[in-house]
């Protein structure tokens, strides 16, 4: 339970939530525990599957990703990448990597606007061996976005429009916090609608075929299949001015680069 | 990419049980074809593809280590480039001459969950079915020492066959009931004790008069009769059933069997060449079971020639 | 055997009593002026003779039952239905006793009858003694194995043949013995390693070496001579008398402990090895006790890791030589782990094997240790990995084990699994963490033998 900062407000969530992983007994991944409430083992067998972010060699690493239960309910997820303190190993040897997952309504958390790092730093603290059941009941401050990266959150944005995912090259020695709070400011600069499917990585394996992530970072980018349509590739750190090639993304970069001064809260509503 | 006649490339899908090896069996193939010499080579045929190939080779060789658990479906091409001797000409001037042949390989490896009983992860098990009906050519990794130790070989492969053939029944080259696929089987692991001893105990073992090193191989045309003797002794008891599913899906004419080891054998860099009384590539690792090290170099065995015979299969060379 | 005899009497008498059996009894009547006197003669559980005599029944008494039938005359003599039965006719004047007599010897007619003037009894001890051994008699001694072990043995000294006064000679050794003194027992020796205890007599007798001669004086008695002091006999039980014996005896031989320690692990246990090690060295200190250290750990088949070689520290010095070296040793902290699942043992006795000489010293071995052995090539069982100098253990422990006096201690740390570590400790096992170092150091034999009392005497190799 986290304290609300003074003068801002704190909203509070019920977080339902997964453990993906392996016992030492164990030579696949699966799930290996998860909470009561509407989602079923099934549901985040596939949407962890789903939004895998392959295998990776540096810890922690966070996924944001959504889903929709029956239509009605949209999740938005948080899934923290990380091996144990203690690390453990697989009945081949192999190192394992847990994954935890936390979800809940999107619309418990629009109205707070809680950045991703808010939800990172608070989730991670839970270790989900001992959770027993139940859901996950917490109080986040609700953070205003911080200053967005330069012009590339704002480039990063507008890119996003177009429906194409975005690769981020280059951003190996950068630390991972950088990447998650880099989301949390592109992400703030979306409209609404955006975000509520809008999903990202801080890492991805650049030979993962055929992932779901809109916004992720990778060491290279991914080679294009034909039909498929490749993503737009960005490199860190080495802004581009050059217009994108699409016009009402255009026209959003502008719209962004003139009015980022502004309080940011208005796309948040 | 160097100046080549570019063959069309066919997809050769990567399958087997979690830790059968199948990542690090593309880890082995650049150390395959630098061992062999000159003949092949492989890159990268992107960014991404390139990394991978480097990444995976310098695990073996520089830190000794394997792979990690492969996680969802990695992708990437790689091109085998080698020269090819060819002749031309009339029947009294033929001249003759090597041409560069590069082979595309479109990889495809699965984390080894994919490929299991069918359980929950559909969407991703759908890809794995769909990046199998797109291949035309398939390395099929037995790991005999998890059939001995748990048994469920058999439940992986029919699973999988059969959500395979029910993809492609309607499709035109599904004649006769036969998949259209090249399979080599790849039995893999023989450098681990129980495999090799069950090889020499059927006396199947030969040395390559080649191989300066002597390292100990299992004829192609023996592979088979392994297979079958490392069914029969597993734990699960439906080992058997593998290789007759095996051979009901896939044409006979289109399988090969292959006894292959990604690490192949210890030699000491003191003595350079193989003993047979100390054969052990692997070194368990201090924190047990923490993961096991590669103990020497890596002496890759029947990496390269599956491939190589996926492809002539899939160019359409006659013989093998 | 019967030729001597000039008597047809003592020629069946003797014939009859050696074909007595066990449980057998030959009864002879004997008719006199007096009355009959019936004699029983038997062989007791050694086979040596004994004879019985009846109160005599008198002539008077058998006139009185003139009239009595069969069975009544039956009863004059107590014999059963298989034993054998004579009669002997001493002079008989009185024509009423020759007829009763006569009565008798009818009633029982498959009973020979003797004339002999002879008083029977002077035939009778004549033949007795002239009776042999049924069985061996033998001289309980102790032997000492190579390894210095005491078991009991039996030394023959008379076959079934032998006759009185026979004697033999040999050579024995008398070892310090407590209050009871050294005992000399003699057993019959029976079928299927039973025997018989004949006689048990003792005497305080000075340690030394002795010509023991040893006299069949008769059937059931041997007289030994040869001995400074007088045999008398001896009262205690056989199980007293055998539970005294010690388990092993050593010769007055300086030894040579040799300490092998496995120093990788984790810290406490090597902490616990070394300080087994340095109570055992302080035990069996003496002046001519000689001790080499040995440390070593397990191959190092990884690059980056450096081996931790089989080291010998110090090689037959003094003890407080030995003491400073296992000092030395703790101080330096556990060695790298290595490969875990196996140390350098094999190195060890290749080592040792290498350097042991035909030292006046007994080589004691003392292995402290958990893990087994690295084989001599791929072990498709255990799947270790094999040892890169290829050493056998197997191979060195047979040499090792020819050294004569050789003996074999373990201090281990866990269950002993593995077949090496019942073989390294042959005469010895102990557990690092609850140890009897005492009775530890004893069975290899460390102790000084001044301490131990030997009950029987011992059976020297050369003489007879």
């Amino acid at each position: 339970m986290s304290e609300a900062p003074t003068g801002g407000t704190s909203v509070a969530i019920t977080a339902e939530w997964a453990l993906w992983g392996k016992t030492s007994s164990d030579r696949g991944y699966r799930l290996l525990d998860y909470s009561e409430g509407n989602l079923g083992a099934d549901n985040y067998s596939e949407v962890l599957t789903r939004y895998s972010p392959g295998a990776l060699e540096e810890l922690p690493q966070v996924t944001i990703s959504w889903s929709s239960h029956r239509e009605e309910l949209n999740y938005l997820a948080l899934a923290i990448h990380d091996r144990e303190e203690q690390r453990r190993y697989d009945a081949d040897g192999r190192e394992i990597v847990f994954t935890r997952y936390f979800c809940w309504p999107y619309d418990d958390l629009a109205a707070g606007a809680v950045s991703y790092m808010t939800l990172y730093e608070e989730f991670s603290r839970f270790d989900l061996r001992t959770q027993g059941r139940a859901p996950i009941k917490t109080e986040l401050a609700a953070t205003p976005p911080g200053v967005p990266y330069g012009g590339q959150a704002l480039r990063v944005a507008a890119l996003l429009l177009t429906g194409k995912p975005v690769c981020i090259v280059g951003a190996d020695r950068v630390g991972f916090r950088e990447r998650l709070q880099f989301v949390d400011a592109v992400m703030s600069l979306l409209p609404y609608g955006m975000r509520r499917r809008l999903s990202a990585s801080t890492w991805t394996s650049s030979t993962l075929q055929g992932h779901k992530f809109r916004l992720f970072f990778a060491s290279t980018p991914r080679p294009t299949r034909d039909g498929q349509p490749g993503d737009h590739v960005v490199e860190w750190g080495r802004p581009h001015g050059a217009p994108t090639g699409y016009d009402y993304a255009d026209d959003y970069l502008a719209w962004l680069e003139s009015e980022v001064k502004r309080p940011a809260a208005q796309l948040a509503t | 990419m160097p100046p080549s006649q570019e063959r069309p490339d066919y997809g050769i899908a990567m399958w087997g049980a979690p830790s059968s090896g199948k990542t690090t069996f593309l880890s082995a193939l650049s150390i395959a074809l630098t061992r062999r010499g000159k003949d092949w080579k492989v890159i990268g045929a992107d960014k991404a593809a390139t990394e991978r190939l480097v990444n995976l080779t310098t695990l073996l060789t520089r830190n000794h280590a394997f792979p990690l658990a492969t996680q969802g479906i990695e992708g990437f091409r790689w091109l085998l480039v080698g020269q090819v001797p060819r002749s031309t000409g009339k029947r009294f001037r033929k001249e003759r001459y090597e041409e560069t042949v590069t082979i595309g390989l479109d990889l495809v490896d699965a984390s080894g969950e994919l490929a299991g009983p069918v359980g929950s992860a559909i969407s991703k098990r759908e890809e794995l079915i769909d990046s199998l009906a797109r291949s035309r050519g398939i390395v099929f990794i037995f790991d005999p020492i998890r059939e001995f130790e748990v048994g469920d070989t058999f439940d992986h492969t029919f699973a999988v066959l059969n959500e395979l053939a029910q993809q492609m029944v309607a499709s035109p080259e599904f004649s006769g009931g036969w998949l259209p696929h090249y399979v080599a089987v790849c039995i893999a692991k023989f450098d681990e004790l129980r495999v090799f001893r069950t090889a020499e105990k059927m006396h199947l073992l030969m040395a390559d008069p080649a191989d300066r090193l002597g390292l100990p191989r299992v004829a192609d045309e023996d592979a088979r009769e392994l297979f079958a003797r490392l069914c029969e002794v597993s734990g699960g008891g439906t080992a058997d059933l593998v290789l007759n599913t095996l051979e009901q899906h896939f044409h006979p004419g289109r399988i090969k069997y292959f006894v292959t080891s990604a690490i192949g054998f210890f030699v000491d860099p003191r003595k350079g060449v193989y003993d047979p009384d100390d054969i052990q590539n692997l070194l368990p690792s201090e924190k047990e079971p923490g993961s096991p090290r590669i103990r020497g170099n890596v002496y890759p065995i029947n990496v390269v020639e599956p491939l190589l015979w996926l492809t002539r299969q899939l160019m359409g060379e006659p013989g093998e | 055997m019967g030729t001597r005899y000039a008597s047809a009497l003592g020629r069946e008498l003797a014939r009859e009593i050696a074909a007595l059996g066990a449980g057998e009894v030959l009864t002879i009547a004997e008719a006199g002026s007096a009355g009959i006197v019936i004699w029983d003669v038997h062989r007791d559980q050694n086979g040596t003779l004994q004879s019985q005599v009846w109160p005599i029944v008198r002539w008077s008494e058998l006139a009185d039952r003139g009239a009595a039938s069969d069975v009544e005359l039956r009863r004059v003599i107590p014999v059963g239905p298989a034993a054998r039965l004579l009669f002997v006719r001493g002079s008989l004047e009185d024509p009423c006793d020759a007829r009763a007599f006569s009565r008798l010897c009818y009633v029982y007619p498959q009973a020979p009858v003797f004339h002999d003037a002879t008083p029977l009894d002077e035939v009778l001890r004549a033949v007795i003694a002239d009776d042999t051994l049924t069985q061996w008699y033998e001289l309980v001694v102790l032997r000492r194995t190579r390894s210095g072990r005491l078991v009991l043995r039996g030394c023959q000294l008379f076959p079934p043949s032998a006759q009185r006064g026979d004697r033999r000679t040999v050579r024995i050794r008398c070892e310090p013995s407590d209050a009871g003194g050294t005992v000399f027992a003699v057993i019959a020796a029976e079928p299927v390693r039973h025997f018989r205890l004949v006689s048990v007599e003792s005497a305080s007798v000075p340690p030394g070496s002795y010509d023991l001669t040893a006299e069949l004086i008769r059937p059931g008695l041997v007289r030994f001579r040869g001995l400074p002091t007088e045999l008398s006999a001896d009262q205690r039980t056989w199980s007293e008398l055998v539970s005294a014996i010690p388990a092993r005896f050593d010769l007055p031989q300086p030894a040579h402990l040799i300490c092998a320690v496995e120093v990788s692990g984790t810290a406490d246990w090597v902490e616990e090895r070394l300080s087994r090690i340095r109570q055992l060295i302080e035990l069996a200190a003496a002046p001519e006790l000689s001790v080499s250290v040995i440390s070593y750990g397990s191959h190092s088949f990884a690059r980056t890791e450096p081996e931790e070689p089989a080291t010998m520290l110090t090689w037959e010095s003094t003890p407080d030589a030995a003491l400073a070296a296992v000092e030395e040793l703790g101080s330096r902290g556990p060695a790298p782990t290595g490969y875990p699942r196996a140390a350098q043992i094999e190195c060890v006795l290749a080592a040792v094997g290498r350097r042991l000489t035909r030292h006046p010293g007994r080589p004691v071995l003392v292995t402290a240790g958990s893990r087994p052995a690295f084989p001599h090539r791929t072990d498709p069982v255990s799947e270790i990995l094999p040892c890169p100098a290829r050493h056998d253990w197997r191979r060195e422990l047979r040499r090792l084990r020819e050294y004569p006096g050789i003996a074999f201690g373990a201090i281990h740390d866990s269950d002993p699994a593995d077949q090496i570590w019942e073989s390294l400790g042959r005469e010895a096992i102990g557990h690092a963490y609850a140890m009897d170092i005492p009775r530890f150091a004893a069975d290899l034999g460390l102790f000084s033998h001044a301490a131990q009392t030997v009950p029987f005497p011992l059976l020297e190799k050369t003489g007879s």
